[in-house]
């Protein structure tokens, strides 16, 4: 088994669990001179500030961006947690909310964070709380949530060790919901075709359909996908757009097996400049991205603008 | 829905690129004269050259080594019109040897004074600069040639820019790959549109411009464009304008940072691709600064 940082969960039904499940994590962290990071919403946020004698102490994070996407709240939590331990904190602890549908947000892409952060950050002195809404939360996430962390407290008790929790390198993530778009006619679809000609046409039948700004990202996500397929893929590379008032749905196709690491786009793979970030880059910017393996191939799937 | 194959045998391309062009209205005159038909280049350089007389300048033809293909060059000229500037000596003929003596081996800069000199004497003799038509195709015949006169290239395109200096390079497709070629392009501002994947020259109000889509596919171009740019000593601040960059990626912009890092200088990027920016900040880029350019 990889990975060693504790990376915990647990599941609440009303404010008074919530309040005996996360005020433990956070005052012994305190007394313990950790640094402590909650990246809760505000509602919840403002019921912690309540219950703490001394919430000056806890690092809040008000902006939502930190949530964005998974890669981006890896690598900012990273930092957060890098300037405390520069600081002097012996340690740091985190918390915050996942987005899922319970919660008003969408879980796409997040069951691989969950399971990652078992991991990414080992040279870190952090641990984790994931707290979940028991009554708001989906079959499919509370499986996700099992699957990914290896001790689950309940209000009523000591917290049990999870036998369902599976090791990263073995997890097997939530299969990409179909998109409706997907089921309507392409608009166009490229064979072989080099990065600058990808994007090129993205580029011509996205213009006036969503913003520059998301066709702008667009264009990155697809040029580095084209790029990868080209340089570690297997040819036939095939690039089909849907185009919607709205919305933009790219796949990104290649006959060979896809990136086997499972972390793949969720951190950086390199700390040069130079090469090897395509992915990891793709992941930081303001798409919905599905890395999707199949006995025919790999494809990325790339969405811009808004989701359905 | 519209179904393309991209695949090079077919000939397809959706990269629409702007058509050459054989004479200019610019002020940084440098042009790419790719061509693969002599008659065609000799053609291209009596526009490129008439102009220049239009503007005053001292225009000279400097052809290849003696060849079947350059020896009717002066036909060509005279029939283009320029039997009067030749006689009276607003218009010459010259040789690769007698206009690169260099060529052996002193090295770019040296090459630079050589044209640098000869402009002032066109000034001095009352003309309003020089302007150059040259056929180069063998001063970059082999790997190690190319990669001197690139270096040239971009030392004598800083001159261009601020100078009464303009000059058409004549590059042969016949006897270069597209490899070659491609090196050679993205050097100047102008010309060569279907071998530049992106443009590195000097900038008038910026030490740089750089232009084009600098990504993977053009990744090690672009570093070996980067490897053969000096900077002048104590420089420490690189002004970009890249306000004709059209897309940008890490690795161009890791390639950037590299690059400044190297030589420590700050480089300053102004480009209208917020996409640059988004980058920068995610690759934490201590050399590079982006501003975005309304």
């Amino acid at each position: 088994m990889s990975g060693g940082q504790p990376h915990e969960a647990g599941f609440y039904t009303c404010d008074d669990e919530f309040r005996t499940l996360i005020l433990p994590f956070v005052e012994d962290g305190l007394t313990g001179g950790e640094a402590v990071i909650i990246g809760y919403d505000e509602r919840k946020s403002d019921l912690l500030r309540s219950w703490l004698d001394d919430p000056s102490a806890v690092t809040f994070i008000a902006d939502r961006e930190l949530y964005a996407t998974p890669a981006r709240a890896i690598a900012g939590y990273r930092r957060l947690a890098e300037n405390h331990v520069r600081a002097g904190a012996i340690g740091v602890r985190i918390a915050g909310d996942v987005p899922h549908a319970g919660n008003g947000g969408r879980f796409n892409g997040w069951d691989r964070y969950e399971s990652a952060v078992n991991t990414v950050w080992d040279d870190l002195p952090m641990r984790s709380m994931c707290l979940y809404d028991a009554t708001t939360v989906s079959a499919t996430v509370r499986d996700v949530v099992e699957r990914t962390h290896r001790r689950v407290h309940t209000p009523a008790g000591a917290p049990r060790t999870n036998n369902r929790y599976q090791d990263p390198a073995e997890f097997t993530g939530v299969p990409a919901e179909p998109d409706p778009l997907e089921t309507t006619p392409l608009h166009i679809e490229l064979h072989d075709p080099t990065p600058a000609q990808a994007r090129h046409a993205m580029a011509r039948s996205g213009q006036g359909f969503v913003t520059d700004t998301i066709l702008g990202e667009l264009g990155i996500g697809l040029s580095e996908a084209v790029s990868n397929a080209i340089i570690h893929g297997r040819p036939p590379v095939t690039v089909r757009i849907w185009i919607h008032p709205g919305r933009v749905l790219i796949h990104i196709h290649d006959s060979g097996n896809g990136p086997t690491d499972h972390l793949a786009g969720l951190i950086p793979t390199t700390r040069t400049k130079s090469g090897g970030l395509g992915l990891w880059v793709t992941h930081q910017l303001d798409l919905d991205i599905n890395l999707i393996h199949s006995s025919g191939g790999f494809t990325v799937r790339l969405r811009g603008g808004r989701l359905p | 829905m519209v179904v393309v194959d991209c695949a090079p045998s077919t000939g397809v391309s959706l990269c629409a690129e702007e058509p050459s062009v054989t004479g200019t209205k610019f002020v940084h005159d440098h042009v790419c004269g790719v061509y693969d038909h002599a008659d065609g280049f000799v053609a291209r350089a009596a526009a490129f050259l008439a102009e220049g007389l239009d503007m005053g300048n001292q225009v000279c033809y400097i052809r290849a080594h003696d060849t079947d293909e350059s020896a009717d060059v002066l036909g060509i000229l005279r029939d283009a019109g320029f039997t009067e500037a030749l006689d009276s000596g607003a218009a010459r003929v010259d040789s690769l040897g007698t206009s690169y003596p260099t060529a052996s081996g002193q090295g770019p800069a040296a090459q630079v004074q050589v044209y640098a000199a000869a402009t002032q004497a066109a000034l001095r003799q009352g003309y309003t600069g020089l302007r150059v038509a040259a056929e180069v195709t063998d001063l970059v015949s082999t790997p190690s040639r190319l990669d001197a006169f690139a270096r040239y290239e971009i030392l004598i395109d800083r001159y261009i820019a601020h100078g009464p200096f303009s000059a058409m390079c004549g590059y042969d497709r016949r006897r270069l790959d597209d490899h070659a070629i491609s090196q050679l392009a993205c050097l100047h501002p102008i010309g060569g549109d279907d071998a530049a994947p992106f443009r590195w020259h000097a900038g008038r109000r910026a030490d740089v411009r750089l232009s084009g889509e600098p990504d993977s596919a053009c990744r090690e171009l672009f570093v070996r464009v980067l490897d053969r740019t000096t900077i002048e000593l104590g420089k420490q601040q690189l002004i970009i304008d890249a306000t004709g960059l059209k897309f940008v990626d890490h690795r161009a912009m890791g390639a950037l940072e590299d690059f400044a890092a190297a030589r420590r200088v700050h480089v300053l990027m102004y480009t209208r691709l917020r996409t640059a920016a988004r980058i920068r900040e995610l690759l934490d880029l201590k050399y590079v600064a982006v501003e975005v350019a309304q």
